[in-house]
């Protein structure tokens, strides 16, 4: 018997998958994924993930455990009630599966997650609740370059559809007048979110299981560019009573504005915390476009103004409310920093940047910088997987 | 038969609900979804969508059913958008906060 036949395979986490024609393990081990929306839904893709060994997840939710999560979420328990959904599942992910680097955000996608990321990033799995949140990741993968699957739960049907910024519908293209309605109620005349307090849809874990498979099914087709999947555009609909599954093509809409991809190239600067809109602009006059709404005082028809930088989906409707009197405070708000804004000197972190964003710098000479970030090595060059292989 | 109408089924996803109507070929996707949603008393904190069975897509809410290529015999379904998690605030609630 020769040396070469002798083999330990016990030792190999994944030996059974090795035996899979089309899988690569080490393409999943370099792949970079983000998990936005760490419910029921995320707690299932994230768990998937983890089994089949992808190598870095970015985990984002701004939600804390309830009790009516544990009936629904496979990595959440009892002594987690009060925890950060994102930083809970972490710690979840890297307990299955030691290697991997699960990164969470605690945070609110609109602001926290870096555009950089996204862009970075090879794949985003939609594990979201409302359609504000799909709304805001939509854009965010549109404009990064990249990817993203959409999964919603109902009692006994689910869904999952596949957008992308190589071609067909978005999640906007298909914006009807009673979701439009609906997304404007979710604000209030000032811009300011309402908190949302009404009971949640009914689902169970059943039905997130399922999706939840099916998300990672499609992820593995996309980063293994294995026909046979969803096509960018397509939505899965599984009907469980009675079982049914249809696949739709959706309308695109040719006037949508989500559609546009920053365009290469992006410089790079310091992380938000190092590097401030003046440092941006330089000599040069100018305005930095952050991207989002960031709110710099809040004007009480009684006490007047109060300065502040925070962003805009950050600030509650009660928390405008006047301290000292109790009066409806007006936001004032702007998306581009100028070189004479007394903000402009402070580092972008202070004004809610996040690692890895990517600001447009508009002057004399306009240009995209993505600032760097802990979450990410410093050198641009990381190693995307699947999809992204050979892009930069 | 006028060539102006057009007769289909209509039915839901879970094929609970289903009704033979005749339309006529400019009634647009969005007015029928208004009518189903009406008629059997659908939720009105979801959305939905129509698709057709023959052609295997979703239709454009703003397309005429004659122009967004719905034929007589169809078989059409409204399909719920299913988002999970926590329902948005009614509009009446809403006001009241």
């Amino acid at each position: 018997m020769s040396d070469a036949a002798f083999t330990l395979p016990d030792r190999d986490r994944f030996a059974r998958h090795r035996q899979i024609s089309w899988w690569n393990q080490d393409l999943l081990a370099r792949a970079v994924v983000i998990v936005a929306g760490c419910g029921a839904l995320g707690n299932e893709v994230a768990k998937n993930l983890a089994l089949v060994g992808v190598g870095t997840l970015v985990l984002v939710d701004f939600d804390r455990i309830e009790r009516s999560n544990l009936v629904r979420s496979a990595l959440f328990t009892e002594a987690d009630i009060g925890q950060m959904k994102a930083s809970v599942a972490a710690e979840a992910v890297r307990r299955i599966y030691p290697a991997a680097r699960a990164i969470a955000i605690a945070g609110d996608l609109a602001c926290d997650l870096g555009l950089g990321l996204v862009r970075h990033a090879d794949l985003v799995f939609g594990c979201l609740d409302s359609i504000h949140a799909r709304f805001a990741l939509n854009r965010l993968a549109l404009r990064a370059g990249t990817d993203w699957l959409d999964g919603g739960l109902g009692v006994d049907a689910l869904q999952v559809a596949l957008y992308s910024p190589s071609g067909g519908a978005c999640y906007e293209c298909q914006v009807t007048a009673e979701m439009a309605r609906r997304f404007a109620n979710r604000y209030s005349c000032a811009g300011l979110a309402r908190p949302d307090q009404a009971p949640g849809v009914p689902t169970t874990a059943v039905t997130a299981s399922v999706a939840g498979a099916l998300m990672v099914e499609e992820g593995l087709a996309r980063l293994h560019q294995r026909p046979g999947g969803l096509a960018p555009g397509q939505r899965l609909t599984l009907q469980l009573a009675p079982y049914r599954l249809t696949v739709d093509e959706l309308p695109a809409d040719p006037d949508c504005c989500a559609h546009g991809v920053i365009p290469d190239p992006i410089e790079r600067a310091a992380a938000p915390g190092r590097v401030s809109a003046r440092d941006l602009l330089g000599s040069q006059p100018g305005e930095v476009d952050l991207g989002f709404d960031l709110v710099v005082g809040l004007d009480c028809p009684r006490c007047g103004r109060t300065p502040m930088a925070i962003p805009r989906s950050r600030l509650t409707r009660a928390a405008a409310l006047c301290p000292i009197c109790g009066s409806e405070r007006a936001p004032d708000w702007t998306r581009r920093i100028g070189d004479e804004i007394l903000l402009a000197g402070r580092p972008l972190g202070d004004l809610g940047v996040p690692d890895h964003h990517i600001v447009e710098v508009l002057g004399s000479r306009p240009r995209f910088v993505e600032l760097d970030g802990a979450i990410l090595p410093e050198d641009p060059a990381i190693a995307p997987a699947g999809r992204k292989e050979g892009r930069s | 038969m006028s060539d102006d109408t057009l007769t289909l089924t209509l039915r839901t996803l879970d094929k609970s609900r289903h009704a033979q109507v005749t339309l006529p070929v400019d009634y647009t996707v969005e007015e029928l979804i208004e009518a189903s949603r009406h008629n059997w008393a659908l939720p009105r904190d979801t959305d939905y969508v129509l698709r057709s069975e023959r052609l295997g897509r979703q239709l454009g809410a703003r397309d005429a059913l004659g122009s967004a290529g719905v034929a007589t015999g169809d078989i059409l379904e409204v399909v719920p958008l299913l988002e999970a998690g926590t329902r948005p605030l009614d509009a009446r609630t809403a006001h009241g906060r």
